[in-house]
């Protein structure tokens, strides 16, 4: 049978494993929910379980395995939750004209700003595909 | 109405996502963030961003008119929140009439 150390482990690193899954798939569908506590009470659990599991009765090569990953996941996924927050030092505001500037479209062509004049766009910024 | 948008993909790169997304407008290509910095929108407290370059935009929803001038802004501090359709919807039926 398998040691508390090391169920400890598997419990952590399947709640890790179910908490990232369940964050990414809701983040593709651009549906994260506002209150977020069961995703950090998710990763909290799992690094607790994780730590517990290095620390518990019976500990062998495959509870440390397990607690490791348990306990790394659920910190890693914490911290970098803890970093979501952005800002820009002196953005545009409502009633500024936009800057000039030249950019490459898709198709590697030269977008000049001057054909931002003469109708009403709608502006974006992206970060990427990713 | 255009609509035009920046982002920190290569041409190539951004070929390729209008294909799968299905994307229309002009897709235009800042990798060295020239154009987000002009508009003061590089984020430099970023945990994840592309090899190479130094922040990323912080995602930003203009609505302008046709002199150029911004009327409109949608901008999150949280870059796990974007601009839902709806609110850009009811912006766009609330300002275009002016703006038109």
């Amino acid at each position: 049978m398998f040691s508390t150390a090391t169920l400890l482990g598997l419990a952590g690193l399947l709640l890790v494993i179910v908490t990232t899954t369940v964050w990414f798939k809701r983040a593709s569908q651009v549906a994260i929910p506002d209150n977020r506590l069961a995703f950090l009470l998710g990763w909290a659990g799992a690094g607790v379980l994780g730590l517990a599991s290095l620390g518990g009765p019976g500990t062998n090569w495959l509870s440390y395995f397990l607690g490791g990953l348990s306990a790394i996941g659920g910190v890693f996924f914490l911290g970098l939750y803890t970093l979501r927050k952005q800002n820009a030092a002196n953005p545009i505001m409502v009633g500024d004209r936009v800057p000039m500037f030249e950019a490459l479209d898709d198709q590697a062509r030269t977008y000049n700003s001057d054909a931002l004049i003469g109708t009403p766009t709608l502006f974006k910024f992206f970060r990427g595909h990713w | 109405m255009k609509v035009v948008a920046v982002c920190t993909d290569t041409p190539e790169q951004i070929t390729q996502g209008r294909g799968k997304h299905g994307l229309e407008g002009t897709f235009l290509s800042d990798p060295d963030l020239a154009v987000t910095e002009l508009f003061g929108l590089r984020n430099l407290n970023t945990a994840v961003r592309p090899p190479g370059v130094n922040g990323l935009p912080v995602p930003t929803t203009l609505m302008l008119d046709a002199e150029g001038v911004v009327r409109w802004k949608d901008q999150s501090a949280d870059y796990m929140q974007r601009s839902d359709p709806d609110t850009v919807r009811a912006a766009l039926d609330e300002h275009f009439q002016a703006l038109q």
